[in-house]
């Protein structure tokens, strides 16, 4: 038991790890003590149901709202003194769950939230999810509700879809659409180089991508339940979809029609296209701030990368961070942005990357990541959590930051390099 | 024909999609304690897409257009081996001192006779460091300044463009610096 148990918790905290960030910003309060109990019958695949656990419990430990139990339980669904209660745990509520498939391959999990003090049962529910190899997303569905009952912050963002490129190969890589925790992965692009995926709405219905297969770079739209896909664009030299507008009508692209790579803001509706930046070095990486109004940007022409802001249609462009040699990617909403910064050294190596807050209101700067490389830096809707990527020495991850708990976790990727991300 | 027929069964394969699915939340629960939610999403039935060319084994019969195409294959290749790669200063775009001899060595081959019909392409590569969409404008300012150092060596500013690679063109997959420094380069392709 014992062994198992501490099996468990090397392989939860495996995948599950975090590195603190560097501050304190707000202390949370008592997180209510919780824990999980598989009520599943023994025709349940023992694998299946270690791997909803992990998930489940990952979930609740990531949203940062509850004090997560690690230990594995087993239950019955109707419960008894015992299993109500877990008085040696000192738990506040007890999850209980039975997790059965149907003949056509649809998963039901039977959820049951127990007061722990009372030892009675506060809400049942029953959840489903037609396709087994996604059960992650029925977990996250699980944890986002249960974390609404206790009123806590949303934690919505778990059922988005991420949408990432790996590099598979030399001028090869994948499209991926997956979920927070690389536990569901599909891919949606596959043969030759597409790069740079982009969700192209809030209903994550669509996506853009850059194709380097023909003799231009090409940006192409694709309908996710049809498959079908669009030209939209290209350019010679390069060609990326940096960001989109809250309406979804207005594109900022990097591309280089005159060998010179420059911001543009594309309008689907009209097909016409407005350059915003002109310099004659690098302007790469626009991101629209202040209602879609202007844009942040990634520049050298300072002699070396830095963030950059610069309203749509004016040529007058404001230095947004002093703070860091080499600002290569930058994301903003409202009136904050997260950059990632190469140290000029570190007793973790020489050029180790990290992740920066910063508000546009204020001076502060607040250091989110203190080791590795941390790059590509996306927001999720809630400003309260950042997505990027980690690369360790032959493997990359998908990591996730929240910021009121002050805490990063990350996913590794198994098979291939996540080349950019999307959510 | 066969290939086209092959081609159409493919794309129907490939952008043949379900119908999407809103997700169907039932929250009314029949004894008001219990409900049923579902978690399938909108993208349930995600569609996959293949986007590899259509390289068909179909058999061809011998002819002189075919020899042509091979005979310019051979030429394109044995150039392609004679021309330098170029290699930059960690994220540095401007030619180095030591790199100016390589490309005038190129030009030189690239505007003789046996070379001056084809196009080039210039591709800009970056070594691992970095955001990705950073390298990829930083690989086409090396790739740009490639390119204007051909042209003031008298290679003809319409024969050749610039693409850019960021980093998913390594020559070298190790991570050490001898490595990122192969990787930081611009490389050379002739098209007919």
């Amino acid at each position: 038991m014992i062994k198992k148990l501490l099996m468990m918790i090397v392989l939860v905290s495996s995948i599950f790890a975090y590195d603190a960030t560097v501050e304190i910003v707000k202390k949370m309060d008592k997180l209510p003590k919780i824990a999980l109990q598989d009520a599943s019958s023994i025709d349940v695949n023992p694998v299946f149901r270690k791997k909803f656990y992990k998930i489940m419990v990952g979930d609740l430990r990531v949203s940062s709202h509850f004090d997560v139990v690690d230990e594995y339980l087993k239950s019955s669904y109707e419960g008894n003194l015992e299993e109500n209660f877990m008085s040696s745990l000192n738990l506040d509520l007890i999850l209980r769950y039975n997790v059965m498939f149907e003949g056509d391959g649809t998963i039901i999990a039977q959820i049951k939230l127990l007061n722990a003090k009372t030892g009675q049962v506060d809400s049942e529910k029953i959840y489903k999810i037609s396709k087994q190899n996604r059960y992650p997303f029925l977990a996250h569905k699980i944890a986002v509700e249960l974390n609404d009952k206790i009123g806590a912050p949303s934690i919505k963002w778990m059922e988005q879809f991420v949408i990432f490129a790996k590099y598979t190969d030399k001028k090869k890589s994948e499209i991926v659409i997956s979920d927070y925790t690389l536990s569901f992965q599909k891919i949606v692009v596959k043969g030759g180089l597409n790069i740079f995926p982009k969700w192209a709405n809030k209903s994550q219905n669509s996506f853009y991508y850059t194709s380097y297969n023909g003799r231009k770079p090409t940006l192409y739209s694709v309908d996710v339940r049809t498959g079908k896909r669009q030209k939209i664009i290209s350019s010679e030299g390069m060609l990326v979809c940096s960001d989109v507008s809250k309406d979804g009508n207005k594109l900022l692209l990097t591309m280089a029609p005159n060998d010179q790579a420059d911001i543009y803001v594309y309008d689907k509706r009209t097909k016409q296209l407005e350059k915003v930046t002109s310099y004659s070095g690098i302007d790469v990486n626009g991101a629209f701030i202040d209602n879609d109004k202007r844009i942040v940007f990634v520049s050298d022409r300072l002699g070396y990368p830095n963030i950059f802001a610069q309203k749509i249609g004016s040529r007058s462009v404001e230095q947004m961070v002093y703070h860091g040699r080499n600002n290569n990617s930058v994301s903003a909403l409202d009136n904050y942005i997260v950059y990632s910064s190469r140290e000029k050294k570190s007793e973790f190596g020489a050029k180790t990357f990290n992740l920066y807050l910063i508000s546009t209101k204020t001076d502060y700067i607040r250091q989110l990541t203190a080791t590795g490389k941390n790059l590509y830096p996306r927001f999720a809707d809630d400003s309260e959590t950042i997505m990027f990527i980690k690369y360790y020495d032959k493997q990359s991850a998908l990591g996730i930051i929240r910021l009121n708990a002050n805490k990063s976790y990350h996913f590794p990727l198994k098979v291939g390099k996540i080349q950019s991300i999307d959510w | 024909m066969k290939l086209l027929l092959a081609s159409l069964t493919l794309a129907m394969l490939i952008f043949t999609g379900c119908s999407q699915k809103n997700p169907d939340v039932d929250m009314t629960g029949k004894d008001g304690k219990s409900t049923e939610v579902s978690a399938d999403k909108k993208a349930d039935n995600l569609s996959g897409m293949d986007s590899t060319n259509g390289t068909s084994s179909m058999d061809m019969n011998k002819n002189s257009a075919e020899s042509d195409a091979n005979a310019i294959a051979q030429a394109i290749a044995s150039l392609e081996k004679d021309v330098n790669k170029i290699y930059f200063d960690f994220d540095k775009y401007d030619v180095r001192p030591d790199m100016e001899s390589k490309i005038k060595s190129n030009a030189r081959l690239l505007d003789s006779t046996k070379a001056k019909d084809f196009s080039i392409k210039v591709e800009g590569n970056c070594d691992e460091w970095g955001t990705d969409e950073y390298n990829y404008a930083l690989g086409l300012k090396r790739a740009k300044s490639v390119k204007e150092s051909l042209i003031s060596y008298g290679v003809d500013a319409n024969r050749i463009m610039i693409v850019s690679f960021g980093e998913s063109n390594p020559e070298c997959k190790d991570s050490n610096k001898a490595c990122w420094d192969k990787n930081r380069r611009a490389e050379f392709k002739l098209l007919p």
